[in-house]
């Protein structure tokens, strides 16, 4: 298992929320919508240029700003199509942050 | 009086729960001491009359953002029935705000909404169990057929607060997993052509193209559309019905006067010109109704379908990395889109907006760049028959004008741009029975603010012109009108009137004599300098005088910034 933050993580990625690294504020803000730790989350997508991350959480569809899913850190789940490969993908936020 | 509230999530129909519960007798006000704006009714509740609040909708009654202190305030002020509004489609998420009500020991009712949806979903969810874990009255409703609403008010009498001791968030969210596995079974089911155009949209490959075929259409649709209604609706209408009238006031007025101009105005070879003339009846009336209220209408359907759809949201997610580069995030895009239209109500939704230096940005190069839909529509009269390049000049300067200003205020304000954090809703074909009325609501909005200003201020124009101040003021602007812009000295009176109504302003733009490249540069200055009347008041409320101060600095430098360039860009291409 491996901890990436929410953008890090790559489309289709699920996992378990672990950690909120953010004041009260942030956390409360993000827990009402589910995303706390122990929550299960699935990225669908993000954007380019440090553009905003999708993600799912119960069934709902949540757009979140760069700099906040910075801050997520998520247990990620093998999916099925990950099992063979080598272990740890390349770590895809150089690769987001040389395109900024 | 008995006190209703309405809660629940943003975008779970809580407000056309609101509409099936009062009819049409609503009354929008603001709350005193706050700018979020709650609507307030009255619905007959057996033998009394009751009030019904539809309380901003909100995630949590925890206060991280403007709705939800609002929300929290209005709870605490008491109410007899807290009507819990849910999506039945996202119940998970739902719950978490009803969990909240019910630990504050507020008399509950829960309205499982968009109750139809589920079925197409694969959602099963037993609603009698859900009662036994909430310990309140639960009523599936489908709020835009009305459907359930009747049990609904039936089970206002059986409220309940259960004794429910305070939950920390993770508690919560421990309960609601508990309930869900209890009540709600998912079937799985096959990916609907709609969903899978939700994914296409926001993914920049696919959503891009998509936003911009979006946008080329409603423009086309506006433009054409609008243009249509006036040659074969509009101007039939007043040809035809109107004009006949007018002639014969015009006749016993004897055809001159000071009367005649103010009720009929000026003569072109004997005839009324609805565009040129100026009168109160003549142009005063044709402005409102034939030139601008065709773009309104079509304008408003095409706005309506976006906001129903769902597809707004994704826009904002799509352009946030453009937003976040002004100091705003993608959300922003909503008041802009709403600008188009009107810029009061877009200048109204900067609320959404959380800090004071977001809204300060966000009106500023709204009022800046952002042309409403009546300027617009005048524009599109007055440089459609010089070609489309003329008319996209316009429009690709306020672009820059817009980018500019952004990424300057940005720049020098102190602070940071905040984060998106936004939910996308599923795409819904829009109803057709929600459509109509609110089409009929803006276009009724229209109609009551502008046509009796445009009335006062084509009177007001006439006296003026009567009594020469505009003579006075056109020789002390002349360096920077004639000089810097290249524009007749006849234009000042248009430019400054522009701060009563756009569409007036301009329509004054038309009996001058100007060129193709004047009339581009006096439509921009139109739209770049100073927002009209209404817009100026809105600002004032929302940003105070202070900021309203700078944003004004910025607007009439900026005038005479774009002005000048475009005059020299001109000059340039002619040379």
């Amino acid at each position: 298992m491996e901890r990436l933050n929410l953008v890090e993580m790559r489309d289709e990625q699920a996992g378990t929320v672990v950690a909120v690294d953010g004041g009260r504020g942030l956390q409360g803000k993000l827990a009402a919508l589910g995303v706390l730790p122990g929550a299960r989350v699935t990225k669908t997508s993000g954007l380019r240029l440090r553009g905003p991350v999708l993600v799912e959480v119960g069934g709902t569809q949540f757009a979140i700003g760069f700099g906040m899913a910075c801050r997520v850190f998520v247990d990620v789940e093998e999916s099925e199509s990950d099992a063979g490969a080598p272990p740890g993908p390349p770590d895809p936020r150089g690769d987001r942050g040389a395109r900024r | 009086m008995k006190r209703i509230l309405l809660v629940g999530n943003p975008n779970v129909g809580k407000s056309v729960v609101f509409s099936r519960l009062t009819g049409v007798r609503t009354i929008a006000s603001n709350y005193p001491g706050t700018t979020v704006e709650f609507t307030r009714g009255f619905m007959r509740l057996g033998e009394e009359q009751a009030e019904v609040v539809d309380v901003p909708g909100c995630y949590s009654l925890d206060p991280s953002s403007r709705a939800e202190e609002v929300a929290v305030r209005m709870l605490e002020e008491g109410a007899d029935v807290v009507v819990a509004v849910l999506d039945a489609t996202h119940l998970e998420r739902s719950l978490y705000l009803t969990l909240q009500l019910l630990e504050r020991k507020l008399p509950v009712v829960v309205a499982l909404n968009i109750w139809d949806e589920t079925k197409h979903k694969g959602i099963e969810i037993d609603v009698g169990r859900l009662e036994e874990f909430l310990r309140v009255p639960v009523v599936p409703t489908v709020a835009i057929t009305g459907a359930g609403i009747r049990d609904l008010v039936a089970a206002f009498s059986r409220t309940a607060s259960p004794e429910v001791r305070p939950h920390t968030p993770a508690e919560r969210w421990e309960d609601i997993g508990k309930i869900i596995a209890e009540v709600q079974w998912l079937h799985h089911r096959h990916h609907t052509l709609l969903e899978r155009l939700q994914d296409a949209s926001v993914r920049p490959l696919t959503g891009l193209p998509i936003a911009a075929l979006v946008a080329v259409a409603v423009f086309a649709a506006v433009r054409y559309s609008g243009e249509g209604l006036i040659n074969y609706v509009f101007n039939p209408l007043f040809e035809h019905a109107w004009r006949p009238l007018l002639e014969r006031l015009s006749a016993w007025l004897g055809g001159a006067g000071f009367f005649h101009q103010l009720l009929i105005g000026k003569l072109f070879a004997g005839e009324i010109d609805f565009a040129q003339s100026f009168g109160l009846f003549s142009t005063g009336l044709y402005i409102p109704v034939a030139a601008v209220l065709p773009y309104i209408l079509v304008f408003y359907l095409c706005l309506s379908l976006l906001e129903d759809s769902g597809y707004l949201p994704r826009l904002a997610v799509l352009l946030d990395v453009v937003f976040h580069r002004l100091g705003l995030h993608g959300f922003a895009v909503i008041p802009m889109i709403l600008g188009l239209g009107c810029n009061v109500p877009g200048l109204m939704a900067t609320r959404v907006l959380e800090s004071r230096r977001e809204r300060l940005i966000a009106c500023t190069v709204l009022s800046l760049g952002v042309p409403c839909v009546a300027l617009q529509a005048m524009i599109f009269g007055l440089l459609g028959p010089y070609g489309l390049r003329y008319v996209l000049a316009v429009y690709g300067t306020l672009a820059v004008v817009w980018l500019l200003s952004g990424l300057v205020l940005n720049r020098v304000l102190k602070g940071f741009a905040p984060e998106l954090f936004l939910e996308i809703p599923p795409y819904r074909v829009p109803s057709a029975r929600v459509l109509p009325g609110k089409l009929w609501l803006r276009m009724k909005g229209f109609l009551r603010e502008a046509v009796p200003l445009v009335l006062a201020m084509v009177l007001v124009v006439n006296l003026l012109y009567a009594a020469g101040l505009f003579k006075a003021l056109a020789e002390l602007t002349a360096p920077v009108v004639s000089g810097l812009w290249g524009l007749p000295e006849e234009a000042v009176a248009p430019l400054i009137l522009g701060f009563l109504r756009k569409d007036v302003a301009a329509g004054m733009l038309a009996p001058l004599k100007l060129s193709a490249e004047q009339r581009v540069i006096a439509c921009t200055l139109l739209a770049v300098t100073f927002p009209c009347i209404a817009a100026f008041v809105v600002m004032l409320r929302e940003l105070g005088w202070r900021d309203l101060l700078k944003a004004v600095g910025i607007m009439l430098t900026a005038a005479v910034l774009v002005g000048g360039a475009q005059n020299l860009v001109f000059i340039l291409i002619a040379s």
